[in-house]
């Protein structure tokens, strides 16, 4: 039996939980107090493993990582490990650019090949969607690394096109831009402002097109104002940036090599294949899915205005399905980013196999993550704030 | 006679329907033309692999490691078990469900054709001969011996190209031609059953309730008959399976948590729930995976005691909680889905917040997004290949390891081998995504009514 | 009229409800005896809705006092539950729960809140459905009903609470003109058999027969409160004959 005062504590107890704000209040500070208690808990324990202590960053590295696209992002023995790890967030960064780059292309086409009324190329374009997107993206890597590129031929061969593309055991050399001199960075702003006045002048004759009602090739206009820009500048700052082509050549030691161009090595290969094959399916799904929620009544209503397929898809259909698409585009971009961490599977020196090195030689596991997270926090923000941008200048205002 | 003129209309309604759509105007005749060219030489080249270029033996010697791996041969009761119990479940559930038999059926006999009778009179194994050898230099005579290994394939009555097709299907765990028969004729009665005799109770909750909690309780209860064997032993498509199942089931519930905490009306549930999954969702998988392989003591006693777990049972742990994460985003759109009146009348009838949920809320914000649902298990599954990049054997490392370690008696077999892996996890995902499309159907489906 | 001495089942007393910058109701009173039908009217945003759903919180009221059978709405929650449970409400959007049937519908509050057996509740569910014309209905999910009856099986289900008070929140605004009348017919037979009931309706034929008593709502107030016979052929306020002009 209950005695008295702990049925009036139950009581009171009672009266309490079921006033809503005495309850608000109670499990407010009950699961504050929790959460804030772990926040502490993780804090100190932190704290004890010597979070704090960044002197380990300083020392070298100590083993070179020579995968990189860009030679100045190759990690040395003797860099320091912070720059270590900055260069593997660069190796990710030119992963991950160009896989987006290449799956966007792809799953464009791709996307649209499935919407086109003849049922071959549609049936075709659904079979790769079916394949790619069912498939784990690291198989697809091993799959190239470890299948595909295991038995290439030797660089004596000269399997390829000469000044094209060579493809042999030690990567695949492509033709490159270089600087030519120390200007080139003037260029690139050059070419910034030179895109900036092609978007002005576009505007303006289109406005021009609207208001009149004559034809002021806008698109035309933008690219040659573009063109002209580009030339003139590249001429005027003493041709800044030079193609180098690769080609093969023989020492007089006997001993082959590539010269000129850029020699892509055979996991970046993989990885980007991978990343770009993987994610062009779900990008296509994504087009297919916006087009499609677009296309129905609206391209109807162009038809009876008149305006020719072309014209449909592009005045009407793709400014519209644009807007569905970018959110959807935002989040798997975001996908590609995280998930070319996978690459580390297959020995490209991104950043989380650069660190992991950092973290087996020196046990620095909290402080050498907390990079990564951040890196990765960071990039995806990158990768929205673009996004959310374009996203900006394509809605109906 | 007959044949022929019933047949003759149909061809011409097959070149009228190419015709009207392969070959309407001058681009697509083009496109048309571009399509079959490629597809052909594909099919072709694909065609000439699988039949005559490829070597499936090495594939076919190790079916039961990619399966199972490790597995001692004497337990393999503990996963035939599961594997019964899932093939009745999903049986059962086709046919009350679906019911539609005849596809069914007939997929069920093809595999029952190539699993097994390509097989029979087969026999592939490893012969082992000793050798020594004296080698003479310099003078010195010295002796090495070693083991010569050198694949042998007996000939069953199927021409070696025929048995190509069966892929290594044939027998998969090395199981006996007796279980493989029974759980053929279990996949066959099981859908009768469902179709025949359960469906007429298709409507009736307790059926409903049973099948769902058989469904429910697989899980556990598959892991649980596991228990007996040591961990280091799962390996392959088993441990894929089991991470997933694991992974996903307990993935739904903790997304299921925290989709109701991040609308809780109490604000420090919504910050705490809000918090962990934009944490959880900020980091790559892989990275989660990798922190949870190097933790030591770093992170205090916590960290010390989640340390000492094995590490397959700390994967589950990581993909339950980082599903769950996902999952969570998913439940919560189908809450935001649900009209306002729903949650008013449920109010007005004076049901209590727990009531509310369980009856009224969640069954209907749950089956709105069942499809998303599966399309994240789909990712889960999937992601289970990320286990090779931290050294547990799954499917696609013990291929890896079937590479190195064999490349004497089966050199280049790469391709085949990677065929076949995929050919796991694709078909696994692919079923699922079928399961997903026939929801968002059935869904679109009830909306019409 | 012996109404007037029945006792008083909500007394609403000074009762003020703020939406942001917006007051919807501006220091509202309101009694309402047992056994009474009253009939709430007003343009639109007038705050009709919003005097109703403060009754049983499904909006909280601000200021002013709130009591209900005796008990005054405070946050306490059992109160609440307690009050909540003897007010039935019926939408203007039905509100049922799609993925039940309707017998379900019906039975899930008393089983759940009443602790009814489920025999006992899906024989008083039967009983109700044949006071609103569709016994038939029972096993149908509410996807497959027609809007009017829809709207019956609402009213079976908020009186399956066997209920002190009803209210309904505009019951026929969504219904096809057709389906219009049975729901009428369901609500008067409702008043006949002596529920105290609470509408707030466009149906101004249904205030004129039924109603005890008719309130005009503009602007957040009572602008007048009268007998039917006195508002609807003369009524003392501008705005009230501004709106029955508008209407009638």
């Amino acid at each position: 039996m209950l005695s008295r005062p702990l049925a009036v504590i139950a009581a009171l107890g009672a009266g309490i939980w079921y006033r809503n704000r005495y309850r608000h209040l109670v499990i407010n500070v009950a699961v504050g107090g929790f959460g804030a208690a772990f926040v502490l808990y993780i804090a100190s324990s932190v704290y004890a493993a010597n979070f704090f202590d960044f002197d380990f960053l300083l020392e070298p590295y100590g083993s070179p990582d020579r995968s990189s696209i860009l030679p100045g992002l190759n990690v040395e023995a003797g860099d320091p490990r912070w720059q270590a790890i900055l260069k593997g967030a660069g190796n990710t960064i030119s992963v991950v650019v160009f896989a987006i780059a290449v799956s966007t292309f792809l799953g464009l086409v791709i996307g649209v090949a499935r919407l086109t009324p003849n049922p071959l190329l549609s049936r075709v374009a659904k079979l790769y969607v079916e394949l790619f997107r069912n498939l784990p993206l690291l198989l697809i890597m091993f799959f190239f690394a470890f299948a595909m590129f295991r038995e290439l031929p030797l660089i004596q061969d000269r399997a390829g096109w000469s000044g094209v593309l060579f493809i042999s055991n030690r990567g695949v050399a492509v033709p490159w831009v270089e600087a030519g001199n120390g200007l080139w960075p003037f260029w690139l702003i050059a070419l910034a402002a030179g895109i900036a006045a092609a978007a002005v002048i576009r505007g303006r004759r289109m406005k021009l097109e609207n208001d009149t009602g004559q034809s002021t090739h806008p698109n035309t206009w933008a690219t040659a104002a573009f063109g002209g820009v580009a030339i003139v500048s590249y001429l005027a700052l003493l041709l800044p940036v030079r193609v180098t082509l690769p080609e093969i050549v023989q020492a007089a030691s006997g001993f082959y090599s590539y010269e000129g161009g850029n020699v892509l090595k055979l996991g970046y290969v993989s990885a980007l294949i991978a990343l770009s094959l993987y994610f062009s399916a779900f990008i296509a799904e994504i087009v297919r899915g916006s087009i499609q929620a677009i296309s129905r009544g609206q391209s109807e209503a162009a038809a009876a205005l008149g305006l020719s397929a072309y014209q449909q898809l592009t005045l009407i259909i793709l400014p519209q399905a644009l807007r569905i698409m970018i959110p959807a585009l935002n989040n798997e971009y975001q996908n590609a980013n995280k998930d070319s961490t996978l690459a580390h599977a297959i020995a490209y020196g991104e950043i989380v196999l650069i660190s992991n090195r950092i973290v087996n030689n020196e046990g620095s596991l909290l402080q050498t993550y907390f990079f990564i997270f951040v890196v990765f926090v960071l990039t995806n923000l990158v990768i929205s704030f673009i996004m959310n941008t374009i996203n900006r200048n394509v809605q109906v205002k | 006679m007959s044949a022929v003129t019933a047949s003759q209309p149909r061809v011409a309604q097959r070149i009228e329907w190419a015709r009207a759509n392969l070959f309407n105007s001058r681009l697509n005749s083009l496109i048309s033309v571009v399509t079959i060219a490629i597809g052909l030489l594909l099919a072709f080249l694909i065609t000439k692999f699988i039949l005559f270029d490829a070597n499936w033996a090495l594939v076919s010697l190790n079916r039961r490691l990619f399966f199972v791996s490790g597995y001692p041969g004497e337990e393999l009761y503990r996963i035939w078990i599961a594997v019964f119990a899932a093939a009745i479940l999903a049986s059962v559930s086709y046919g009350i469900w679906v019911g539609r038999l005849r596809p069914y059926l007939i997929t069920v006999g093809v595999i029952a054709v190539v699993v097994l009778t390509l097989g029979l009179g087969t026999n592939l194994y490893i012969e082992e001969t000793p050798f020594t050898q004296e080698i003479t230099s310099g003078g010195q005579t010295s002796t090495i011996s070693g083991i010569d290994r050198e694949l042998v394939w007996e000939q069953g009555w199927a021409p070696r190209w025929l048995y190509a097709f069966s892929l290594g299907l044939a027998l998969p765990f090395g199981g006996s031609w007796l279980i493989m028969a029974a759980l053929l004729v279990t996949l066959v009665l099981g859908a009768l059953l469902g179709k025949h005799v359960l469906s007429r109770w298709r409507g009736s909750p307790v059926l409903l309730q049973s099948i769902g909690a058989g469904w429910v309780l697989l899980v556990p209860a598959a892991v649980l008959l596991q228990l007996g064997v040591s961990i280091n032993s799962w390996g392959s498509a088993f441990l894929d399976i089991l991470i997933f199942a694991v992974g996903g089931f307990f993935s739904f519930f903790i997304g299921l948590v925290l989709a109701l905490g991040r609308i809780s009306p109490y604000r420090a549930i919504r910050y705490v729930s809000v918090g962990y999954i934009e944490i959880v969702r900020a980091a790559p998988l892989l990275v989660w995976l990798l922190f949870a392989t190097f933790l030591k003591d770093e992170l205090g006693p916590l960290g010390e005691a989640f340390s000492s777990i094995s590490l397959v049972f700390r994967v589950m742990i990581v993909f339950a909680f980082f599903g769950g994460a996902y999952i969570a985003e998913v439940i919560r759109g189908g809450l935001q889905s649900i009209p306002r009146g729903q949650y008013e009348a449920s109010n007005a009838l004076a049901l209590n917040s727990l009531q509310k949920y369980v009856f009224i809320i969640l069954p209907q914000a749950i089956k709105a997004v069942i499809p998303a649902i599966i399309g994240r298990f789909i990712a889960l599954w999937k992601d289970t290949a990320l286990l090779a990049a931290i050294s547990l054997i799954n499917t696609l490392e013990q291929a890896k390891k079937i590479l190195a370690g064999q490349t004497d008696i089966a050199d280049g077999a790469f391709f085949e081998i990677y065929i076949v892996v995929g050919l796991i996890y694709w078909s696994v995902s692919y079923m699922l995504s079928l399961l997903g499309g026939a929801a968002e159907k059935r869904l679109s489906a009830g909306e019409r009514r | 009229m012996d109404k007037q001495d029945a006792a008083e089942i909500v007394q609403i007393e000074k009762v003020v409800k703020r939406f942001g910058d917006f007051t919807a109701l501006k220091s509202v009173d309101l009694t309402v005896r047992e056994g009474e039908v009253v009939v709430i009217i007003g343009p639109s945003g007038s705050g009709k809705s919003t005097l109703l759903r403060t009754i049983n919180q499904l909006e909280k009221h601000d200021q002013g006092r709130i009591v209900v059978d005796g008990i005054e709405l405070t946050d306490d929650a059992r109160s609440l539950q307690r009050i909540r449970a003897e007010i039935g409400m019926v939408f203007q959007q039905f509100n049922l729960f799609p993925h039940l049937t309707v017998m379900r519908n019906i039975t899930i509050g008393p089983q759940k809140v009443r602790h009814l057996p489920r025999q006992e509740a899906e024989e008083l569910a039967l009983q109700l459905l044949t006071r609103v014309d569709i016994p038939e209905q029972a096993d149908k999910y509410p996807g497959q009903l027609s809007g009017g009856q829809q709207q019956r099986v609402a009213i079976a289900r908020a009186l399956a609470m066997n209920p002190r008070l009803m209210m309904f929140d505009e019951p026929t605004s969504a219904l096809d003109p057709e389906m219009i009348n049975e729901v009428l017919k369901a609500m008067m037979e409702l008043a006949a058999d002596g529920m105290t009931m609470i509408c707030v309706t466009h149906e101004m034929a249904f205030a004129r027969n039924v109603a005890d008593r008719v309130i005009f709502m503009d602007e957040g107030e009572i602008v007048e409160m009268s007998t039917p016979g006195e508002f609807f052929t003369n009524p003392k306020e501008e705005r009230a004959k501004a709106f029955l002009d508008q209407i009638l």
